[in-house]
């Protein structure tokens, strides 16, 4: 394109304007000039719409995937720490759960459950120490029996604060227990 | 960390390894003598209840004494401790403590062993234990009854934190600082030294040193010399 202008403005600096043929080719060099120029915006133009099509087909296939996520997950505070309470699971506050080989019992009993999604975590259950909580994956679109669940925790020498669940995907559900508050 | 199950029916079992020993006095003077003790552990441990346990400590020692010229040495089974630690814990938000008693005998396993203990030795331990995520604290104090020899009483101290643990894969790294006090007839000694446990979901391992900070009893009394110990363990 840029050849084409230097083409055309070299000879616009000969042409005799008194003389018709020099007029008509310049006319001609001018001509194809804003063609170029006019293709070469046309595709500046098509570039990035293409580029901006393309970000529109990411958002309109992950969006949904995230969207669905999140619509099916809450988040709570829990002892300083952001947890997320997805909908396929149950989350429990224990009091005096503070040592590892604490956690390595609380797996082993809970993840004994009927329902529990044994592909997550380890067995199915994650054990926070600092933050003194549990996580119980379910098999989705089944539940593990919270009573059990809080049986087992009591036996095996710790008492249970609170009980998170989000069974419908849009709204937790807390269940509290009397003990001291210290 | 109280590395006990405290689930009900929890057991574990520990193989471990402990030596101390000296060629010199507890003045550090050399007297051409020297006693130096090593002995294996088979541990184990049950759980009723968290509040109820019974342990089982059955020693095999490798005793070497030399007196001038004269060296002698001595492989045999120890005493077999059984102790039963009893517990009341108490949870609060973000720690737990708990009190024990706990009472112990040891059944000498080897005829030499009789004759310098006698057929049966018995023991008591009172001891205080408070832990949070990040730090742990132990006080525990004992006293051994012999029938041929002078009682033994004991202190024990270890504060720990926990620099490290991940609970996505429930592995972890405990350092603790421990003082070991013992008093016997007119023996003194105080120990201390760093002890460092690493875990991984249900398996331990402890490493610990201590040297004498503080040692009594007579000029020609040996030294206890460095202490060594290095368990491995595994509950269930």
């Amino acid at each position: 394109m840029i050849a084409n202008v230097a083409k055309g403005y070299a000879l616009a600096k000969n042409v005799k304007r008194e003389n018709p043929a020099h007029v008509v080719v310049i006319v001609a060099v001018v001509k194809k000039s804003v063609v170029a120029v006019n293709n070469q915006l046309k595709f500046f133009v098509y570039s990035v719409s293409n580029v901006a099509m393309i970000k529109n087909s990411i958002y309109k296939l992950f969006l949904p995937v995230v969207l669905l996520v999140f619509i099916n997950a809450q988040t709570i505070e829990l002892n300083n720490k952001k947890v997320t309470i997805l909908k396929d699971e149950v989350v429990i506050e224990i009091r005096g759960l503070v040592c590892s080989f604490c956690a390595v019992g609380l797996q082993g009993g809970l993840s004994s459950l009927h329902n529990v999604d044994k592909e997550k975590y380890i067995n199915g259950v994650l054990v926070d120490i600092e933050h003194h909580f549990a996580v119980i994956a379910e098999i989705s679109g089944k539940d593990i029996n919270i009573d059990e669940a809080l049986t087992m925790i009591t036996k095996s020498g710790y008492e249970v604060f609170t009980v998170y669940t989000n069974r419908s995907g849009e709204k937790i559900d807390v269940r509290n227990f009397e003990v001291n508050k210290n | 960390m109280d590395m006990a199950p405290r689930w009900s029916g929890g057991y574990g079992f520990q193989i471990r390894y402990e030596s101390y020993g000296s060629d010199l006095t507890v003045n550090a003077k050399d007297i051409n003598a020297s006693f130096f003790h090593k002995t294996y552990f088979l541990e184990g441990v049950y759980t009723w209840d968290r509040s109820a346990r019974i342990t089982l400590k059955l020693p095999y020692q490798i005793i070497e004494k030399r007196d001038s010229d004269i060296l002698s040495k001595n492989n045999s089974f120890g005493d077999l401790i059984i102790a039963v630690p009893l517990k009341k814990y108490n949870n609060y938000k973000s720690y737990t403590q708990n009190i024990g008693v706990t009472p112990q005998v040891k059944i000498p396993l080897d005829e030499k062993m009789t004759n310098v203990t006698g057929p049966f030795s018995g023991g008591v331990s009172l001891s205080y234990s408070s832990e949070s995520f990040s730090f742990y604290q132990l006080y525990d104090i004992f006293s051994w009854f012999y029938n041929y020899k002078d009682p033994l009483l004991g202190l024990d101290i270890n504060l720990g934190f926990h620099p490290y643990h991940d609970n996505a894969t429930n592995k972890g790294l405990f350092v603790i600082w421990d003082a070991t006090c013992r008093w016997e007839n007119s023996y003194t000694i105080i120990q201390t030294g760093p002890v460092f446990m690493l875990y991984n979901q249900n398996i331990m391992m402890r490493a610990e040193l201590k040297l004498p900070a503080i040692e009594s009893g007579g000029k020609n009394k040996l030294s206890k010399g460095v202490y060594m110990n290095i368990g491995l363990g595994i509950v269930f």
